[in-house]
């Protein structure tokens, strides 16, 4: 028999037509058939099939050591964009598809040296950086007032919380600034468990990771969760309920509550922003999760004039560090930034904005490779510049 | 040893350099394929896997590549967006395949003299992107344009979205450079002005070619002023009642950009996908485009043509318009799915009509006919059927339906479209003995050592050097449409 891969109607259902491979990131970058969805779902469905005449002729297709190197660097390579789902022409649901491939190489050909040191770091640290626990919360400023009865708890998430710390201070003092009753988890914060399960080894956030983070949510007696990282928003939002069923918290992305505080009136806009400005949907903020409009409105209401990229909205391109790939694939995730900045300079913009601060490092590095001046700023941080 | 692999790879890799050749398994399997799917029994015949793949970036080093094939009797076999169904682009036994989707680039967009000038392994969306983003509009792509390139759509001498107003895939070209099988490289027109006078068209010998006479590496097209656009949706209960709609529009004085449809199948398909607002009935797609008062008229000449039938929504003929690029959706419920094509006279749709029912009846298919009008004289009909590869028999049924929808194409007095390896033994039925000869002999003096995708068109050859024979491929069709006849109905 053939080899007992994930997904097996996509597989089949894949008409080969190609309209994938045109729109994917990765593909631009290395440029060959076995690194598009439509060729890695070829190829799964060769190993998948072995029949009678296979087995006679001695045919089939085997996973030899090379082809098996091969089909885990194309599979990896994949930043979980979703670009791909977008234009399927038979809807394959193709964030989760990956996945479920992800896992299936991981447990056929095995981990790499660097997926398993992140593994381990993450299941010992509960962050990928393997940082102390007792510093988690340390970038949080003196100045504000936590609650001990919050209704909101701000969600750092990891890259906030150990290297990129300025926005999660200006995410606070945004909040801050409207007066809402908040607090953080600190060091019993952990890893929202993005990072392992879009490289397909998810089995402790789903065993331990999401119970514990809701749990301590739930123990301050807070009804909503808010988190300025559009993979942790994505991940709370989308994957947890698929584990642990309906979420009794709301969960919220920044700029959606920053939307919220400014209608309601809490939040004025005092130093509006005169600039020309560009914004970059995040993968996990925008296709994943459908947030497409509320940091538009945001930055409208800044005051900005925002123009659109020629793909925006469902049709953005990805910054290309997703899924691990800024780690793994270095080079790669910086040209295809290049790509995106690009795209941006012909807008005629002054600035990028993004909610995510994995675009705004990889856009920023990017710009910086390609000699281009434009810069990418978090949306919390121009914000609060006006706000 | 090293092998025949490796040789090519080694000479490859120094004509191109910095690794854009590969000669892996991974990549030889995953080039071993395009849109159209071969039943696993043909692995035994052909020998589907390229020997080295190579991503050129210039003529001269596809011209260095040729002579280098020429000499050692190697195949070359160029491939786009690999999206055409009948196998064109996957080697018979081996070889190199040339992946020109790398030749993408742009390269003049002159609105003065209305053309633009391109690489060939660019994609049709990519294309008319650019030209629109100036003012312009392509005349005609396929509708897998966000996948299929200009050198591809042209080397199968296709029809598609806009070839009602303005023709098909050999109808917008002006001149091509094409790469030879001596590796000379020829340009074949005249880049500013129409082809007329003295001297061969030969432009138009590589329309239609499947990649037989060459390489074809930059085109320039015609373009058009961009103008006012307004599609629209009109829904009959069936096929039947819509064919006469389309007659009577092909002989009115509308000329719209493009009219397109689909049958009540096809819908109630998407209805089972989930598609809960698919119409029930058979949809009449049309493009209008031009001036607004020309449009204004056109539209009151549909009107009064489908009159009895419900005109639909400026938002539903919209979205039918979006979807132009995706009727193949109902893919899924099969999981696989068998194409066909067949071009009939405009006179004859009625009685085509008839005929393919039939032949889904009799063979018990879970099928759904949708379809084109290209001019006013043709219609193109193109029927798939939902099945299912993984049950051995029912599979290697699937051709005989290809087979006898294509009898049904001369029958009713027209033909079938593209051959590529499927229905390279239909060539000469098509065209006729001593037309047959006259492209063979052209293929001859052009390719004497038949390194250009050998085994298309002009000779359908098995790995083995045996001529793959015009009476077997037929015959195990109808052997299998027996069977099929007998099995149980589709679900
Ligand atoms: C959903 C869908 C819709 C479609 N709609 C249409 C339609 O409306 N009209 C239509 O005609 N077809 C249609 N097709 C079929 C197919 O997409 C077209 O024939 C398309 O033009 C093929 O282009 P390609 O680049 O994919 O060519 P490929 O499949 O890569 O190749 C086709 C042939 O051209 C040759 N070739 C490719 N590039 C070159 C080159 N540079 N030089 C020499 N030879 C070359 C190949 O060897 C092969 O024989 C459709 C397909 C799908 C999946
Ligand atoms: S998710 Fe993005 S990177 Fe991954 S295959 Fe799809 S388009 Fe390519
Ligand atoms: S778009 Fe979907 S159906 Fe088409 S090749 Fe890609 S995965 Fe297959």
């Amino acid at each position: 028999m053939g080899y007992d891969v994930p997904n097996i109607e996509d597989l089949y259902a894949c008409l080969s037509c190609g309209y994938c491979n045109s729109v994917c990131p990765t593909y631009g970058q290395v440029g060959w058939e076995s690194r598009t969805p439509r060729g890695v779902i070829y190829y799964l469905k060769q190993l998948s099939q072995k029949n009678v005449f296979d087995t006679i002729l001695r045919r089939g297709v085997k996973l030899d050591s090379q082809s098996a190197e091969r089909l885990r660097e194309c599979v990896f390579m994949c930043t979980s964009c979703g670009m791909c789902e977008e234009v399927c022409h038979v809807d394959i649901e193709f964030i989760e598809f990956w996945e479920d491939i992800k896992e299936w190489v991981i447990k056929t050909v095995g981990k790499t040296e660097s997926q398993k040191k992140m593994y381990d770091r993450i299941k010992e640290f509960k962050n990928p950086f393997g940082e102390p626990a007792e510093t988690r919360g340390a970038w949080l400023p003196e100045d504000i007032k936590l609650s001990e009865t919050p209704e909101v708890i701000f969600f750092g998430g990891c890259t906030e919380s150990y290297r990129m710390q300025k926005l999660a201070q200006a995410s606070v003092k945004i909040m801050d600034k409207a007066g809402v009753e908040l607090n953080i988890l600190g060091e019993k914060e952990w890893c929202c468990g993005s990072p392992l399960l879009r490289l397909g080894q998810g089995d402790i956030v789903k065993s331990e990771f999401m119970a514990h983070n809701i749990k301590m949510v739930e123990e301050t007696g807070a009804k909503t969760v808010v988190t300025a990282c559009a993979g942790c928003f994505n991940t709370i939002k989308n994957d947890y309920p698929k584990v642990l069923g309906k979420l009794d918290i709301e969960v919220l992305h920044l700029s959606e509550y920053t939307k919220r505080l400014l209608d309601s009136g809490a939040l004025k806009v005092n130093n509006p922003i005169s600039q020309k400005v560009t914004y970059h949907d995040p993968c996990h903020l925008g296709r994943h999760a459908k947030v497409f409009e509320a940091p538009r409105d945001v930055i409208n209401s800044l005051g900005a004039e925002l123009v659109e990229m020629r793909r925006h909205g469902a049709e953005a391109c990805c910054c290309g560090s997703g899924a691990g790939v800024k780690a793994a694939y270095k080079d790669m995730a910086l040209d295809i930034g290049v790509g995106r900045v690009e795209e941006a300079v012909e807008t005629g913009a002054e600035l990028i904005i993004s909610p995510c601060p994995f675009c705004v490092l990889n856009l920023n590095q990017a710009a910086e490779k390609a000699g281009l001046k434009i810069k990418t700023v978090d949306l919390v941080q121009i914000a609060l510049g006006a706000l | 040893m090293i092998g025949k692999s490796e040789i090519i790879f080694n000479e490859m890799s120094n004509i191109v350099g910095d690794g854009r050749a590969r000669n892996d398994m991974f990549e030889r399997r995953v080039y071993s394929h395009d849109l159209g799917s071969f039943p696993k029994l043909f692995d035994m015949m052909f020998n589907f896997k390229p020997d080295c793949i190579v991503k050129p970036e210039s003529s001269d080093e596809i011209s260095k590549i040729v002579k280098f094939a020429s000499k050692e009797r190697v195949a070359i076999i160029p491939r786009g967006g690999a999206s055409w169904g009948m196998s064109g682009a996957i080697p018979i036994e081996g070889g190199i395949i040339l992946d020109m989707t790398h030749m993408s680039n742009v390269l003049e967009i002159d609105g003065d003299n209305l053309i633009v000038t391109t690489e060939g392994g660019i994609t049709w969306k990519d294309l008319y992107e650019k030209v629109e983003a100036k003012g312009y509009m392509i005349g005609s792509y396929p509708s897998s344009a966000p996948s299929a390139t200009v050198a591809g759509w042209i080397n199968t001498g296709g029809i598609g979205t806009g070839s009602y107003k303005y023709g098909g895939a050999g109808d917008n070209i002006r001149a091509l450079e094409v790469v030879l099988p001596n590796g000379n490289i020829v340009n074949t027109g005249s880049k500013y002005t129409l082809q007329s006078g003295s001297g061969y068209d030969l432009n138009q010998i590589f329309v239609g070619a499947e990649g037989t006479l060459g390489v074809i590496t930059k085109a320039t097209l015609r373009i058009f002023p961009k103008d006012e656009f307004r599609p629209l949706s009109y829904l009959f209960p069936d096929l039947k009642t819509l064919s006469k709609a389309v007659q009577g529009l092909t002989r009115s004085d509308a000329t719209p950009l493009n009219i397109s449809f689909a049958d009540n199948n096809h819908f109630g398909f998407l209805r089972e996908l989930g598609h809960g607002d698919a119409p029930d009935g058979s949809m009449l797609n049309i493009a209008l485009e031009g001036p607004e008062e020309l449009i204004d008229y056109e539209e009151g000449v549909l009107d009064r043509i489908t009159k009895g039938a419900k005109k639909e929504s400026v938002e539903l003929s919209m979205h039918e318009w979006d979807e132009r690029s995706y009727e193949l959706r109902a893919k899924r419920l099969g999981p696989s799915a068998i194409l066909g094509e067949a071009f009939v006279p405009t006179t004859r749709m009625d009685e085509a009509i008839d005929h393919i029912y039939t032949l889904i009846k009799k063979m018990k298919l879970k099928a759904a006919i949708t379809g084109m009008v290209p001019d006013r004289n043709s219609v193109v009909f193109m029927p798939y059927y939902l099945t299912d590869e993984r049950k051995l028999i029912k599979s290697m049924v699937s051709l005989g339906f290809m087979g006898k929808l294509a009898g049904i194409g001369f029958k009713d007095g027209g033909r079938p479209s593209g051959l590529g390896l499927f229905f390279a033994y239909n060539l000469k039925k098509l065209h006729g003995g001593v037309a047959y000869g006259t492209m063979h002999d052209l293929k001859s003096s052009l390719d004497p050592c038949d390194i250009m995708n050998p085994g298309k068109l002009t000779e359908g050859q098995t790995r083995f050097g045996f001529p793959l024979p015009g009476a077997v491929l037929p015959l195990g069709m109808s052997v299998m449409k027996l069977v099929k006849g007998i099995l149980p109905k589709d679900k």
